[in-house]
Formats: C-alpha cells, structure tokens, sequence
C-alpha cells in the first residue's frame, strides 16, 4: 500500500508530459483522486492495524529503501492528499486560461512529481533517503516556482533553490556524521545506538539549521516572500501548504526518533523555541504592513510556521506526559489547520487576482459585491489562522495556551497572544478591503465556479477539522511507528 | 592520529569554504560552483567512512551514499544552471542581487 | 439525538433562512420551531442526563448539571414565546433574512450556553450569543441604536477579554475544562485569585451588575421587541449561569465575595427601580427594571456564597425569581406592542393594561404569585443565615419600589400615541404567556416540591400585599412629583454611557482627522490606517532595512554557521 502513493504520482507526471490537452487534464485528476484514495485507504488501515513498515523490493536496509508509516506520518499525507486534490481541480480551470495554457504540461507533471515526493518524504524511513527525497521535493518545488517564467520569478526561485540546496548539504553531512558514530541509517535505529557524542551533538546541528532553513524559520525566511509571491496561485497554496511542512515533518523525524534517546535535544530545544517566538511576531508584522495581498499571505505562512517550533521546547521540557501530548496535538492540529486555511487563502487570492486583474490590495475594490464566495472564503480561512472558535487554529492555539502554561515557560505565551493579535491585523486588512465600495463598472472578469468552490471547500475543512480532535491524539498516541516500541513518549 | 578526524576536519574545510563562496560570490555560476564544493567535502567526508582500518573489506554502504549522492547534486546543478542562462537571457545579467529597485517586493 | 437538536435545530432553520425567496418566508413563520426541540428536552429527559459530543471542539460535553434543566425550562419558554410572537406578526422589518439568521443563531447561543457542560463550548456559545445579538440592537439601522450598539460592543468585547483570560486560566487550574472539575478546583484557591475577578468582571457586564450596567437600558430598548424580550429575559441571565458554573457554589463558603456579590446586588436593585422611574420610554423603563431585578438576584447568589447549607436553600430561590423574572419580563415587552395594536379601542385597551398587571404584579411580589413566594422564600433564607431583621425590610422595600416602577410603566405604555396594527395571532401567544404567568408557583411545585409554602397563612399574604399597595399608594400621591424628582436626580449625574460615547467620538474625531476613518460611516479604515503607519518614514525604513538585511547572502551565510554552532554547543552542552 505505502508504495503505490509514490508509485501513482511519479506515473501520473509522466503520462501529463506525454499527453495533451483534455487527456492531461484527465490523466491528472485521475492521478490525483487514485493518489488520495491511497492515501485514505492508508491511512484507514494505520488507523486500525498500527504502523506499517515494508521494504520496497524485498531488499531489506541497509541497501533497500524502507518505507514506513506510522500515526504522524499519515496525518501529513492526509493533509498533503486533501489539499492535493483540492489544488488538482483548481487547477483545470487554471490552466486551461489564455496565458496559461502553455504552462500546463509542466506544470502538471511537476506537480504530480511533488507530491510523489512529498509522499515519500512523509513514508520515508532512513536518513539518507530522506536527504534525496529532500532534493527531489526541492528540485520540483524550485522549478513550480520558477513556471511563470518572469525575471523576478527566476531569480525568486533561484533564490530559493541555492539555499535549500545548501540546507540539504548540510543536511547531507549530519548524515555522515550519523553513520560515523552509530553505523546505521536506519531513523529509528540510531536513536539507540548513537549516544551523544560531539559528533552526533553537531550532526544534530547541522541537520537542524538545513531543515530550518528549508522551513524558512526565522532568520532564514528572507527567500520565501519572492518565491511565494511571484508564483502562480496554485504553486503558492502548494509552497506554502504542503512544501513548508514537508520539512517541518522532517524535523519531527530527526528530533523525536533519531535523537529520541539522548539528551542531547533538551537544551537545543528552547533555541528553536526562541526562533518560533520571533517567527510568529515578524513574519505576522511584516504581513501586516505589506501592500501587496500575495505578500500578506507569504509572510503569514512565515508566523504561521513560527507557531510549530514551540513544540521543541514544550515536550522536550516538560515531565508530564499528558502536556507533552498537549503539545504534540497542538503542532499537529497547527499545522493542518494552517496547511488548509493557506492552501485556501492562496487559491482564493488567486481567484481575486484572476477577476481584478492585479496583486496590489489598494486596487481592488468591491470584492464582496462581485465575488462573494471567494470574500466568504476569504474569511473562513482568516477565523482559522486567527484561531477563533470553533476553527481547527482555535483548537491548535487553545491546546498550545494550555501546555505553555503547563510547561511554566511563560514567555512563550506572547508567540499566541500577540501573534492572533497580528493576525486578526492582516486579515482584517484584506477583509475591510473586501467591502470598499469600487467605481462603477471598474471590476470585473468572471471566475470559474469550480475555482471558487476548491477554496471554499478547503475553507470549510480548515474550521470542520476542529471537530476531530479525539482522532488525532489517537493517530499520535497508540499509532507510532513499530520498529520503535517506546514511540515518542518516553 | 586517526584518519577519521583529519577527513572530517578536511570535509568540513570544504563545507566551509563553499559556503563562504555562495556568501562572497554575486556570480550566479560561481555560487553554483560552490555549492558543488559544499558538495565535494561532504562526499570527501562520507566516503572516507567506507575505510576501516581493522577491516579488510570496504563498508559499501557510503559507497552507495556517494554514488547517489553525486546523482543528485548533477541533476540540481544541471537545473541551477539552467535557471542562471535563463535569468541571464532575460535580465542580461547574471546576479542575482536585484537591483535596488526590485528589492522592495 | 434530541441533545443536538436542542442546542443546533435553530442553526437548520438559519440555513433555511439563508436560501432565497420561498424558503426565507418559510423559514420566519416556522421560526417559533427553533427552540421546541430545546423545550421538549427539558421536558422528557433527567435531570441529571449528560451527552458527551465527542466530535465537537475538544470533546464537548452537553447536559444538565446541577440547574441546567430549570434555565433550559426557562430560556427556552421566553425564546418560544418572543419567536411565536415574531412569526405571528407582519413580515416587514422583522422578515428580513437578516434579523432571521441572527436571531436564529443568538438562539443557537443561547441554547447551547445552557447546556454546555465544559468551559470550551460554554466560551465558545457565549461568544456567538453576545456578537450576534449585536446585529439585533443596530437592526433598526437608527442614530440612536447605532450608538448603543457601538457601546454593546465596546462592552462586549472588554467582556468577552475579560471572560477568556479567566475562563484559559480556570481550565489551566483544575484537571480538565468539564465543569465538574473546574469548579472544585478553583474551591481551592483563595478568593483573592484573579481568576476569580476576572470571571466575576467578565460575566458581570453580560448581568448588568451594577457600574458595568451602563451599556443595558441602551442597548435592550434599541432591538425590535421580541429580540429586547430575550435580551432582557433569557441572555442576560447568561451572566448568572457563568457565575453558578464556575464559582465553587456550595462547596467552600467564599464570604468576601458573597458580601461584594451582596451589596452590590442590592446596590443594583435599588438604583435600577430608581432610574427606572425617571424614564417615560417604556422599553427603558423595562430595561431599567431588568437591573433592578437581577440586583435581586446577584444578591441572593451572594447569600449563597455564604455558607454550603445556605446554597441549598437559596438555589431554589434563585431558579425562582430567575423563572419569574424571565417570563414576567417577556410579557412585559411584548405586551407593549400589544397594547400599542390595540389602543385605538378605549375598553380593549383597559383589558390590556388589566391583564399587563399580571407580570407586573408578579414582579413586584403580590400575593399568590411567583414573585410573592421567591420573596418568602428568600426571606426564610435570612433568616437561616442570621440577616432577618434589616434585610427583610429591605427586600420588602424594593418590592414596593418595583410596583411604583411597573405603575409608572404601565401608565406610559398606555398613554403612548402610537398606534400599531393588530393581530390576532399575537395577542393570543402574549394572553397564553400571562396564563403561564399566573400559574408558575404551581409549575414550581413540580420542579422543586420541597419549597411549597402556605398561600393562605396571614402574615404571609401581609407581608406580600403590604410593599404592592404602599407602592400603590405612592403612585398616587407623588404622581406628578415623581418622574420630574428623579429625572432631576439622575439626570444631573452624567451616564458613564454618555462618557463612553464621547470618548469614542473623541477619538473618532481624531482619526478621522488623520484621515483614518471612512467621513460617511462609523468604520474604521484599517487599510488607510495600516498604511498610515506604514507610511511614517522611521517603521518603514528599519523594517524594510531589517528585511534587507536578512535577505543579504552573507548575513544569511553568517546566520547560517552561528546557528548550526549554537545548536551543536548547546546539545553539547545538554548531553
């Protein structure tokens, strides 16, 4: 089952290059929903049956390619599978426009090529793979960024690519040294076999800063505004969404099951923590006082992502076992909650920018008059990254609150408090925009329905999943990986 | 002393080095090029983890590590590489430090 | 099943409300539908019967609790009888899909508040209630209640913070957010805690708790009438509820705050009847009495606070004048537009005002009603806790305060000139709901047996008839003094409402200046005003410098080294 998610994207990209026209199209939606049906009926059976562990080929490590999933990875796929579809049926319309056409065959199979690498990134089960699947995502992520084709796009995208590729040697040499002191790839091998020796201290930072930076945590987020701002809408909800956590699932791996049994982790923790902190206030400001409506929602993601990397110092400091998995479901809900409400935010923008013709929020006027689901999309995504009842960001934030205050660290609370603060800034921003009544006739092209629908749909996900809560402990709790009977909880 | 650490520091001086070219240099191809330097002290690292001085076979498993790793990082320069003629052929120049008008986005 | 259909049917019917045309109609006359499945539930079920919805915020529990099924009784009767009135009426103003959808989802509220077992989903029903009904004050779309809704909201939203900041910090301190546990939980703080104020503030403005009142006679007056009518009769008592499920209510006896709760209460009861009395609006002087009668009481929750034995005497009570209040209060607003529809008749209209007296005397405390028996009883209550002699005649005196108020009311409502058309269907809901009215002690019996006292005892019928006729008997000889005393008295004091307001047109007048504000309406620009910050060169330059500064390859490159090193020496160090 794990395989054939790999399996059916890479071929799903392959057939959209060789096919044209309504057959790509169909190809695609056809990759898609088999895609997402895998990932359902796996995650249906992690649900009931526990982790899964297989290895491709019947080659068993060290040479083969493990895949595994477990209660954390298939949550990720979940999310990686609904706003995959989502953006799959967005994007018909999307690339059937006049000046899109063009784009469309690369565009699809690079897109299906990231997702299939997306899923192997979640599945995947020993370092090194993860360091090449790191780059394949990279690689696709940079060049979906780099369709537009525009001067400021190319150099956005090359930007972006120089410095994951950096992140990712770095990452490539933690793995040496990994295998220097434990003499295993295997994740959840060499938790046990390490210790925490100087050289697994700095593979421990050498894999962490390449993540961070590949997760444009800050101070290393100045590559993601360009490379989410001057993509095609779609790209965006797909960078911003899926690409983000990708690596921040990564992280989650490398801390809580390579590093699990050393204590290396506890003290490295609070830096972490301390960056997320000034992540949620900076990337919300700068979102608050950009002009251009794709900005707001890039440097949002920025804050947003900010809010996950408290997670590091609250299960790392904390005794309690019922807070640390406090903590862990607020990341989890965070991050599926920001993933559908941003995937949702940039479609919808890109259905604004379709219709007013411009990216600049001065210049649009009478949103709510001419499009009124996208304006009521806009704001079910907004009540979800604001975190206001009954959203999943409510639940996300609440729970964080709640650990924080559990946890004694009391200057992490201002990542939460000043944080929806800032939020509520911007998003009432675009809102209040959204209700300035325009000039007569000044507005607009029409928007195809199916657009419109996609981000609503995503909307609504990204409130309804704060009614799931009890699932998702489970996920987390009883349904982490075999091969590690202790799971994350010591 | 044991070779492990004179590769490791040797490694890591590469690392570094390509690091500070991808820093100094506003050349496109240059920082390409010390990316792939970044890449050769790591490879330089991971393959001097195949020797054992005890052990009179080779550990194939960094060996596989390099090989693949070699396959990856030509696939990204190839790609780097292309973005930069692109950007080039586009803007006419090949930096990538915008001009000071395009910096505020 | 009926769990969710109590608390989420009316939120069906909004979405009927939503869809064009027919099913806009459809959906204002089934309106009176909404709060039936609410009724029919605390009619059939336990009174102890709990549903875990598991699939609802952070596992949400429905039910009951120790007095969750008298206010469920409660809220949904006077819910039942203000929509019943709505869809027996004109579509006019009140069929827009406006007032339909948001009355249908401040029910939703308010239903679900009742019922609400933990501290989530109560947070997250009072919040929906207390925003919602802000649609219902400016729905007449007047000067006047634009104005009281802007205050409603500046209150509502020091409320509402308020109310987060204790409601996080209570679920911080006890072993989960079920109230179950809360509440024995915060017994053993000390009462000093500021959970404690924070709580008490917070649903002190939704109570109309003296000096946090100020926004009430404004804001429930301004709504069409079935919406003042639960304003003022089911989701102010959201405010006593909060207390009640939070506060450690008979488990340890908090005796500071019994006595703030306590004089303050009073304070309230005495002052409401008071201002009242200086108004010639009816509604206001309706609104007006509802803080006087929850000064009532808020002052026997603080007898309750006293001591564990005392709450169990004097929880009844509370229920009591609660029900009393609620009903009582429902047929005082909507009997105003029924004796507004009937006043081109001399003779009907001496009925109306005759049958008006009912709730107003059932306020006031005469003889054979609710109100005569939850004053009784509250009197048995102090005499348990040792307070008989002074408070008594206290107790007594604002029952005969009341009664000059409702005289004074009844006599504006019948002399107003306003003529309204009539139907039929309305007078007949507002006749049924004076019956209910005059029945209650016997509904009473039912739900508490234990408190059945004896109607025919002579110093009981004394004590109740005498307060009624001494403010009989004031009526009459101050008539022509009174409104003009008190509308002296209190009109020289200027209202911390008033205050409120000029602020905000200060700071109104300000931005507007500045260029901030939109010149034709109240809202405010946050594009231009964003932007005006933006624009001030110091903001724009460091953060744009800042930005610039992160984006520079070799700050990056630097950041880059600095950071692996810091986390490699500090797992190091950690190891």
């Amino acid at each position: 089952m794990p395989e054939l998610l790999v399996l059916i994207p890479f071929t799903a990209a392959l057939l959209c290059f060789i096919l044209k026209g309504v057959l790509r199209s169909l190809a695609a939606l056809l990759g898609a929903s088999l895609t997402f049906s895998a990932s359902a009926l796996l995650a249906a059976d992690v649900y009931q049956n526990g982790a899964i562990r297989i290895s491709l080929g019947g080659w068993d490590a060290p040479l083969g390619i493990g895949l595994s999933a477990d209660g954390l990875s298939v949550i990720f796929l979940l999310l990686t599978a609904i706003v995959g579809l989502m953006v799959s049926i967005y994007c018909v319309p999307f690339f059937s426009g006049l000046h899109e056409q063009p784009l469309a065959r690369h565009f699809w199979s690079l897109w299906m090529f990231l997702w299939g690498s997306l899923n192997s990134l979640f599945l995947v089960s020993d370092v090194f793979n993860a360091y090449v699947v790191l780059e394949l995502v990279s690689i696709s992520a940079a060049a979906l960024a780099a369709l537009s084709g525009t001067a400021a796009s190319l150099r956005a995208a090359l930007r972006y690519f120089l410095t994951a590729m950096a992140g990712s040697m770095a990452f490539l040499l933690g793995v040496g040294f990994i295998y220097a002191q434990a003499g295993t790839l295997d994740m959840f091998l060499v938790g046990s076999s390490g210790g925490d020796g100087p050289l697994m201290a700095m593979a421990l930072g050498l894999m962490t800063v390449g993540l961070i930076m590949k997760s444009a945590l800050f101070p290393f987020h100045f590559w993601l505004p360009p490379a989410h701002g001057e993509a095609k809408a779609p790209v965006s909800a797909i960078l911003s969404a899926l690409v983000m956590k990708g690596s921040f699932f990564l992280l989650l791996r490398i801390w809580f099951n390579v590093f699990q049994d050393s204590s290396l982790t506890v003290h490295a923790a609070s830096v972490l923590g301390f960056l997320g902190l000034f992540a949620v206030i900076w990337g919300s400001y700068q979102a608050i006082i950009q002009s251009r409506l794709k900005l707001i929602i890039a440097y949002s993601s920025i804050g947003q992502m900010g809010y996950l990397f408290l997670l590091f110092p609250l299960v790392l400091t904390t005794v309690d076992a019922a807070w640390k998995i406090e903590a862990w479901t607020a990341c989890v809900f965070q991050a599926v909650s920001h993933g559908l409400a941003k995937a949702s935010l940039f479609l919808a923008a890109g259905n604004l920018i379709q219709a007013s013709g411009t990216d600049n929020l001065r210049s649009m006027r009478n949103i709510a008059g001419s499009l009124p689901m996208t304006t009521f999309t806009l704001a079910l995504a907004g009540i979800s990254l604001m975190g206001l009842p009954p959203s999943g960001g409510f639940v996300a934030k609440w729970m964080l609150l709640q650990s924080i205050l559990a946890s004694g660290q009391w200057w992490l609370a201002a990542a939460p408090i000043l944080g929806g603060l800032l939020t509520a800034g911007y998003i009432f921003k675009i809102l209040s925009q959204a209700f300035v009544p325009g000039a007569e006739g000044a507005c607009c092209k029409p928007v195809c329905f199916v657009m419109e629908k996609a981000a609503l749909v995503l909307a609504i996900f990204s409130i309804l999943i704060g009614f799931r809560a009890e699932e998702v402990i489970f996920l987390l709790t009883d349904r982490i990986c075999a091969a590690n009977p202790g799971g994350f909880w010591p | 002393m044991n070779s492990l650490l004179i590769y490791s520091i040797t490694a890591t001086s590469l690392f570094t080095i390509g690091l500070m070219g991808l820093a100094a240099h506003p050349n496109l191809i240059r920082k390409i090029i010390s990316l792939n330097i970044m890449a050769g002290g790591v490879f330089l690292f991971l393959i001097s983890l195949a020797y054992h001085p005890d052990d009179p076979g080779v550990d194939p498993v960094p060996q596989a590590m390099v090989l693949t790793g070699i396959v990856v990082t030509i696939s990204a320069t190839a790609f780097a590489l292309c973005l930069a003629r692109r950007i080039t052929e586009i803007t006419g120049s090949s930096r990538l430090e915008d001009k000071p008008e395009d910096t505020d986005s | 099943m009926i769990w969710i259909a109590a608390v989420f049917f009316p939120l069906v019917l909004a979405a009927v409300c939503m869809l064009p045309g027919a099913c806009l109609r459809a959906g204002f006359r089934m309106i009176f539908l909404a709060p039936l499945p609410a009724l029919l539930l605390a009619f059939t079920t336990q009174g102890t019967a709990e549903f875990e919805l598991t699939f609802f915020l952070l596992e949400s529990r429905l039910g009951f609790g120790p007095h969750g099924k008298t206010f469920l009784l409660i809220t949904s009767l006077s819910w039942l009888f203000a929509s019943l009135f709505t869809a027996l009426g004109p579509r006019g103003s009140l069929g827009k899909r406006s007032f339909c959808v948001m009355f249908l989802l401040t029910m939703c509220g308010n239903l679900g508040l009742v019922l609400s077992r933990d501290a989530v989903s109560f947070y997250t029903f009072f919040a929906l209630m207390t925003f919602c009904a802000y649609s219902l004050i400016v729905h007449s779309k007047k000067d006047s209640a634009y104005t009281a809704g802007r205050i409603y909201l500046i209150m509502a939203v020091l409320g509402e913070g308020m109310l987060m900041a204790g409601i996080i910090t209570s679920v911080f301190l006890s072993p989960s957010h079920y109230f179950d546990q809360i509440s024995p939980a915060l017994g053993s703080l000390s009462p000093g805690h500021p959970v404690f104020i924070f709580l008490f503030a917070g649903f002190g403005v939704k109570a109309g708790l003296i000096f946090l009142h100020f926004w009430l006679p404004l804001a429930h007056p301004a709504a069409p009438t079935p919406a003042s009518a639960v304003l003022s009769a089911a989701m102010i008592k959201a405010g006593i509820l909060g207390w009640m499920n939070f506060f450690p209510l008979g488990l340890v006896p908090f005796a500071s705050w019994a006595s703030v709760l306590m004089t303050l209460g009073l304070g309230g009861a005495f002052f409401g009847a008071m201002a009242g009395l200086g108004e010639r609006e009816p509604k206001i002087i309706l609104a007006y009495s509802s803080i006087s009668q929850m000064g009532l009481m808020v002052f026997c929750l603080g007898l309750g606070f006293l001591d564990q034995n005392l709450w169990i005497m004097a929880g009844p009570v509370l229920f009591l004048l609660v029900f009393n209040h609620a009903l009582s209060k429902t047929a005082l607003f909507l009997g105003i537009e029924v004796m507004y529809s009937v006043s081109v008749s001399r003779g009907k209209k001496t009925w109306t005002a005759m049958l008006m007296a009912v709730p107003a005397l059932a306020l006031a405390g005469a003889p054979f009603t609710g109100g005569s028996q939850a004053k009784y009883l509250l009197k048995e209550v102090l005499g348990a806790a040792a307070l008989s002699g002074f408070f008594s005649w206290v107790i007594s005196i604002s029952s005969g305060l009341t009664a000059l108020l409702m005289i004074h009311f009844i006599r504006q409502a019948a002399s107003a000139k306003k003529h309204y058309p009539c139907y039929a269907g309305r007078n007949m809901t507002w006749i049924c709901l004076v019956v209910i009215i005059l029945i209650l002690p016997w509904i009473f019996y039912e739900l508490y047996p234990r408190n059945r006292i004896q109607w025919m005892d002579p110093l009981l019928f004394t004590s109740s008839l005498w307060p009624v006729l001494a403010g009989l008997a004031a009526y009459v000889i101050l008539r022509h003094k009174v409104y003009p005393a008190t509308r002296e008295i209190f009109g020289v004091l200027p209202g911390s409402a008033e205050i409120i307001d000029r602020t905000w047109h200060h700071l109104k007048h300000r931005l507007k200046t500045r260029g901030v504000m939109e010149s034709l309406s109240a809202r405010m620009n946050l594009v231009r005003f964003s932007d005006n910050f933006v624009q001030s060169k110091m903001v724009q330059k460091i953060s744009h410098e800042l930005e610039r500064w992160f984006r520079s390859w070799s700050v990056s490159v630097f950041l880059f080294i600095l950071m692996i090193i810091t986390i490699a020496l500090m797992a190091w160090t950690g190891a």
